[in-house]
């Protein structure tokens, strides 16, 4: 099998081209819509999380970490020169962040604004080290997709080439992320006996929406079924994520237990962090697709119909084409 | 496909290889990362290098999120004398969740380091700072104590216990 073989056809030409044409720029705002709803929701209490007076000073974590490790406290000697000090400096970086999510999701000079924001993201990471969880780690991930794939795809390009290696290298990564937290946690009991669910669900800052516990008293059985689906969904990600044939069930379960983990845990923006990330690796073509139903934008569509019947010559039908 | 095709020139091809075997080495990376695998540490200098690279570009890294086991959530307690007397669970003023989440993950990073007391002097200078009328400041850490099912059923719910307390004096 050739190698254009292996990286475009055996998915699919359909999924190849279409596919790579949109999920960098469905990712890039996805993730700032996500990153932004976490950024307010963080606004409300930066003063506790990062900074001089925060319950660990900034200055602590920045000394804690590697002297390569991006902090704010590299800026401090600019900072200080506008007359940003102390607690000014940790706020103007967060508001410049803010702003640049906001061009981030509007796909305005893509390349650059991702590099800015993975820039400001891995500083403000830095100097509130300890406050590291889940959703930091994937945003770090999904930013430097943002950097890597091609601002803009222009069909018959090189950069159709470049955006679905990247697009591949993503999904890769998604299967190694979901494979090995399952496995991490098939190691234990709790899964298995549905031990882990109740224990998340009875922790005071994971209440969510919904109190489940009530029902699972009733039905012990569906901690346990939850938790062994949980395991299921996890190891067998890649077994049915990557042919297309399963990946229309399997998308949406996946999608579904994210949602569970936002309804009944209160953990949104990591759900919506994981819901975005899956859907910009497996399901921009179905995205693409809806979107182009529902605005009427017959190119798309019309496109795909035609990569659809068959093996056309993309450049006569589209020539030079830009997709954001 | 057009991106493949006899026209394309020589440097094209160039940076076109030099790309994919960066995507290679990426891929890599992660694959080696998740299984806790560094090849490379025998390589000195190298290896800092490949360690920050993949650090800040999120290449290296593992995902065990609520794994093997979930660990029981932690607590902070803030006791002052008064008058008035204040009482108040580190968190509990904040207004957003993500607050709340953040804060856990700090209690969590000083578990997981075994530097509780430390945590506790930064909760305690933190509390001198906002409060200079208090002299004697008494911290509390704790965790939650998860019912089990059966227990719940029954009526028992989730509960505070204590593990450690320090007490702090300020000093003008």
């Amino acid at each position: 099998m050739s190698f254009d073989a292996i990286f475009f056809r055996s998915a699919g030409a359909r999924d190849a081209t279409a596919s790579s044409i949109s999920w960098a720029s469905m990712l890039r705002s996805g993730l700032g819509c996500v990153l932004l709803f976490q950024t307010l929701g963080l606004w409300l209490n930066l003063k506790e999380i990062m900074g001089p007076g925060a319950t660990v000073p900034s200055s602590i974590a920045e000394l804690v970490g590697q002297r390569w490790e991006p902090s704010v406290r590299w800026l401090t000697p600019l900072l200080s020169h506008a007359g940003l000090e102390g607690q000014k400096g940790y706020v103007f970086c967060f508001a410049l962040y803010t702003s640049l999510l906001l061009l981030l999701i509007v796909n305005l000079r893509p390349k650059l604004t991702s590099i800015l924001v993975f820039v400001l993201h891995s500083l403000i990471l830095g100097s509130s080290r300890f406050a590291i969880y889940g959703i930091d780690i994937l945003a770090n991930v999904a930013l430097f997709y943002c950097v890597l794939a091609p601002a803009r795809v222009t069909q018959g390009g090189d950069t159709v080439w470049r955006s679905t290696l990247v697009l591949r290298l993503l999904q890769f990564h998604m299967v190694v992320v979901y494979v090995t937290s399952g496995l991490a946690k098939a190691i234990g009991p709790q899964w298995w006996n549905g031990g882990a669910i109740w224990l998340a669900l009875g922790m005071p800052a994971l209440r969510g929406l919904v109190d489940a516990r009530p029902l699972l008293a009733a039905f012990p059985a569906l901690a346990t079924l939850a938790g062994v689906s949980v395991l299921v969904l996890e190891i067998a990600y890649p077994f049915f994520m990557l042919p297309k044939a399963t990946r229309r069930v399997w998308l949406p379960l996946i999608i579904a237990m994210h949602l569970g983990i936002g309804l009944f845990l209160n953990m949104w923006s990591f759900a919506l962090m994981m819901i975005v990330l899956n859907v910009c690796a497996f399901g921009s073509e179905y995205v693409a697709r809806l979107s182009g139903r529902l605005s009427g934008k017959a190119r798309n569509v019309r496109e795909e119909q035609f990569l659809v019947q068959g093996e056309i010559d993309h450049d006569e039908h589209f020539p030079q084409t830009v997709v954001g | 496909m057009r991106a493949f095709s006899p026209t394309r020139t020589r440097m094209q091809l160039i940076y076109h290889a030099l790309f994919f075997t960066f995507v290679l080495m990426q891929a890599a990376l992660i694959l080696l990362s998740s299984l806790n695998q560094r090849p490379w540490s025998w390589w000195k200098r190298g290896a800092n290098l490949i360690d920050a690279y993949g650090a800040v570009t999120g290449t290296i890294g593992m995902y065990p999120f609520f794994a093997p086991a979930v660990h029981p959530q932690w607590f902070v307690q803030v006791h002052a004398a008064g008058p008035p007397v204040y009482d108040e669970v580190l968190g509990s003023g904040l207004l957003g969740q993500e607050g709340a989440l953040k804060l856990a993950s700090i209690e969590d990073s000083f578990v997981r380091s075994s530097n509780i007391p430390l945590l506790l002097e930064f909760v305690s200078r933190q509390f001198f700072e906002r409060h200079p009328e208090y002299k004697t400041v008494t911290i509390t850490f704790g965790y939650y104590r998860v019912p089990s099912l059966t227990a719940w059923k029954h009526g028992e719910r989730t509960s505070m216990t204590k593990s450690m307390d320090m007490t702090f004096q300020h000093f003008n």
